[in-house]
């Protein structure tokens, strides 16, 4: 144990003084710095004082490199978790792989529908410019107006019919997005629009400040109005568990058992097919082609006859949507409560920073390496309870390291 | 009208004492109303409690005030400088420096709490340091995350911290006698709000304030006219987080119930203070601690409502509203969907009638008896609280104290600041856009 908390300290000095020092000596040499500092710091991390190679010969720090080195790091530090905890789970050998894949698999599931709320954020700041700092009160409310819908439906079905009838929370999706949709669009008429009509002084910081009162407001609205106890909606399917017995690769190379719990598989499924929607919207309608083009030029869309304020409006409304609707696909897993918004706001900030803002592809793979990590770090945390409460921690990490080196993120660009 | 009625007023005063002496006069006997009260036998203890919150969060939201509206540096991480302050107080006392693996005595608290507020302000100045590349909307993300992580290894590492139960502090004002104790408490609270205003009202009116002012309108021209961003980038944060560090140790080792829980450390919390500052005036220091202060006596008051009358509403209000929204919805997505035109005439036809039709169903359900009634308010003040953040920011960027402090400093007319140039420059913002 020591001896890694050693070599961590070790890895972190060099991973430091590689970052301080590797992107100056690139600058005075007149050199391209953009992937330096994360190249640099990977490096120290992985080989330590050797990053005075990278120092002394400069190389040009190319996709290539990076992956390696990103690569490589993964594995110097899995080796040495597997030093310090040679019991656990994830290390032993006969069990390793099939745990990892499993705890992946339960990554990918749950990060489809991460990813959906971070194409909404991406959405909103690519269009307008901002971040919504409302966006997991949006979500938190879209639960909400699902386990209503579905509750007093339920109960008037079972008035209308005489038996009982359970109506399926696949319904309250739409419910919730169209809910939420008007939210969106009314809050953005109301005190957005001023701002893009040049009303409103320093913009930047009212966006941040009004986006961040309404989340608060709605937050305190749903607590006086339903209450701070948790709800759980009905569930998606009477099966437990999907069971995959093996996944083989090769002949050789089989992994299994493997479980989906079978509400979450719907909702990837659920997550999966709206991505897809939005993204047949984004490319092969004329609104859509008109909110991408929105994005890139402003002023070039309104010569070509796009309402770049009406565009604003729809972002803002579209974003909102997404919000809800993730909300309203995950209200029958988690218990809900009015102050689980922040989390998953927290969340989708991770992942729109770590795949660049604005950009649609990163915030869908970012979802994903979001969810992997998530479920990967907890599932492997020596102790188990500890892990769990840990799971929102290994995103922000990622997060804080990612806008520290790379602020742009993975694909970093502003336009969808 | 206002106006009109005011003029004669304001002229004698101008003529006899001047407004900016009036301002300090009223000022003073404030202070001295707020040294007097605690002596007041008649007032209860928990009304001095309520008062030593209130200048708690005048402390949190000035020197927020001073971070986000004059620096410009729009940090949600207040509360988890107050947390680090306070959980390396509360260790220190607990377990000396035993906390690290070494054998070690405990200190007094008092020395805690300089150890660690000195530990917030080296905290401050790493964290200021790694923000120096990030602006606006980055810079908020990372101190959100910051704090969150900040408050999850709180929470999670209990063996350390105590978890969720919250790490207990040891009193700072050890006596037997309650009322003695509260009445000290007051007292180091309110010297402390006094102190910290006078710290950040010296920095804002030096050349520092000057500098800090130029930076937030324009970092890149700041430094290209001689200002050293970096050092005062990062000095505002060891500053700040030193003012609200000191604080809260000093608040939860006594009125707190003692104890520094990580539920203090929340965003919810964060976005409280936030909106205190701005209800009170983001860019006045004093304006947000009066803001911070009254809105706190106001919310911990408004607990429980006592009304004349009781008013009920319909079930049946809920479902016609319901109808009004969805028809809403409907015609909307359907004008959109035909043409933009549409849209238009569509708006101009049918908004005044939802809005009355709305009123109309909300009086129809209503239903007023003449009993006298008490309504437990409960998380509705904070939502009308939201709400009132969110239409000063909309409408009254300064703030709601803000005009009335600007009576007082008698510069409304010549001399104002950059924020009042802007309200008047929207006409030529609007123009050049539209250009």
């Amino acid at each position: 144990m020591n001896f890694v908390v050693l070599w961590l300290m070790f890895a972190f000095f060099f991973a430091g003084i590689g970052a301080y020092f590797v992107p100056k000596r690139y600058r005075n040499l007149g050199l391209d710095d953009t992937n330096s500092t994360t190249g640099a710091a990977l490096s120290g991390f992985v080989a330590g004082p050797l990053v005075g190679l990278l120092w002394y010969y400069t190389p040009k720090l190319n996709r290539i490199w990076m992956i390696s080195l990103t690569v490589l790091s993964f594995g110097v530090l899995y080796t040495m978790f597997a030093r310090a905890n040679p019991d656990n789970l994830c290390v032993v050998a006969p069990y390793n792989a099939t745990y990892l894949t499993q705890q992946s698999v339960n990554g990918i599931v749950i990060g489809s529908i991460y990813a959906l709320m971070a194409v909404g954020l991406t959405l909103i700041y690519s269009v307008q410019g901002i971040i919504s700092f409302a966006h997991g009160q949006l979500y938190m409310i879209g639960g909400y107006f699902s386990y209503y819908f579905l509750d007093r439906m339920s109960a008037a079905l079972t008035n209308a019919m005489g038996t009982e009838i359970i109506v399926n929370p696949i319904w309250g999706i739409p419910v919730a997005g169209i809910l939420v949709f008007i939210i969106g669009v009314v809050f953005e008429r109301l005190f957005l629009r001023p701002m893009h009509e040049g009303l409103i002084e320093r913009a930047a910081e009212y966006a941040i400040l009004i986006t961040f009162g309404f989340g608060f407001f709605i937050e305190y609205l749903t607590l006086a109005v339903a209450g701070p106890f948790p709800i759980r909606a009905t569930r998606y399917l009477e099966t437990r568990r999907f069971q995959f017995d093996r996944i083989s690769i090769t002949d050789d190379i089989t992994f299994g058992p493997v479980n989906v719990i079978a509400d979450r598989g719907v909702v990837m499924v659920i997550g999966i097919l709206l991505i897809f929607v939005l993204l047949y919207f984004l490319q092969r309608t004329w609104t859509g082609r008109a909110l991408r083009a929105t994005s890139m030029d402003k002023q070039a869309a309104a010569v070509t006859g796009i309402n770049p304020i009406t565009m604003n409006t729809l972002a803002f409304g579209i974003g909102a949507m997404l919000a809800g609707m993730a909300g309203a696909a995950l209200v029958p897993i988690f218990s809900w409560v009015p102050y689980l918004g922040a989390e998953m706001a927290g969340r989708s900030y991770v992942i729109v920073v770590l795949g660049g803002l604005g950009s649609v592809p990163g915030a869908l793979f970012g979802g994903l390496i979001v969810g992997i990590v998530e479920a990967v770090g907890a599932g492997c945390h020596p102790d188990a309870s500890k892990g769990a409460a840990y799971k929102e921690a290994f995103a922000l990490v990622i997060f804080a390291l990612v806008l520290l080196l790379k602020p742009t993120g993975l694909f970093g660009r502003e336009q969808l | 009208m206002f106006k009109a009625l005011l003029q004669p007023i304001e002229t004698r005063i101008d003529k006899s004492i001047g407004r900016q002496n009036l301002g300090y006069i009223l000022l003073g006997f404030l202070v001295l109303y707020f040294l007097w009260f605690p002596q007041d036998s008649s007032q209860s203890n928990y009304a001095k409690t309520v008062f030593i919150s209130g200048f708690f969060y005048a402390i949190l939201a000035s020197s927020w005030a001073l971070l986000a509206g004059i620096a410009g540096q729009f940090s949600f991480g207040h509360m988890a400088f107050m947390g680090i302050c306070a959980y390396v107080t509360g260790l220190i006392a607990r377990d000396g420096i035993g906390f690290l693996g070494i054998e070690g005595a405990s200190f007094p608290t008092l020395v805690a709490i300089l150890i660690g507020t000195i530990v917030t302000g080296l905290v401050g100045l790493v964290i200021g340091w790694l923000l120096l590349r990030l602006r606006s909307s980055y810079l908020a993300l990372f101190t959100i995350a910051f704090s969150e992580l900040f408050r999850i290894v709180m929470l999670t590492e209990y063996d350390y911290t105590g978890g969720s139960n919250g790490l207990s502090l040891r009193r700072l004002v050890v006596t037997s006698d309650v009322d003695a104790a509260r009445r000290i408490e007051y007292y180091i609270m309110f010297g402390l709000l006094v102190l910290s205003l006078a710290l950040m009202y010296w920095i804002s009116n030096s050349r520092i304030g000057m500098f800090l002012r130029a930076m937030r309108e324009d970092e890149e021209a700041a430094s290209s006219l001689g200002v050293n961003v970096v050092f005062y980038k990062i000095i505002i944060f060891v500053i700040t987080g030193m003012i609200v560090g000191l604080a809260g140790s000093v608040f939860f080792s006594d009125v707190g119930s003692e104890r520094v829980i990580p539920e203090q450390l929340e965003i919810l919390q964060m976005s409280l203070v936030i909106a205190y500052a701005v209800i009170g005036g983001m860019e006045s220091l004093l304006g947000a601690a009066a803001g911070a202060f009254i809105s706190r006596y106001l919310l911990e008051n408004l607990r429980q409502v006592s009304l004349p009358v009781t008013i009920t509403f319909d079930g049946g209000v809920v479902g016609l509203m319901t109808l009004l929204i969805l028809a809403l919805a409907v015609g909307l997505v359907g004008a959109w969907a035909e043409n933009h035109e549409r849209i238009k005439a569509y708006k101009m036809r049918f908004r005044s009638g939802y809005i009355v039709a709305a009123i109309v169903i909300v009086l129809l359900g209503t239903n007023i008896t003449n009993t006298p009634s008490t309504w437990n308010t409960g998380f509705w003040r904070f939502a009308v609280f939201g709400i009132i953040m969110v239409l000063t920011l909309r409408y009254m960027r300064n703030g709601l104290l803000y005009p009335i402090l600007q009576w007082f400093s008698g510069r409304d007319a010549d001399l104002q600041e950059t924020v009042s140039i802007r309200n008047d420059s929207d006409d030529d913002t609007l123009a050049e856009d539209n250009a």
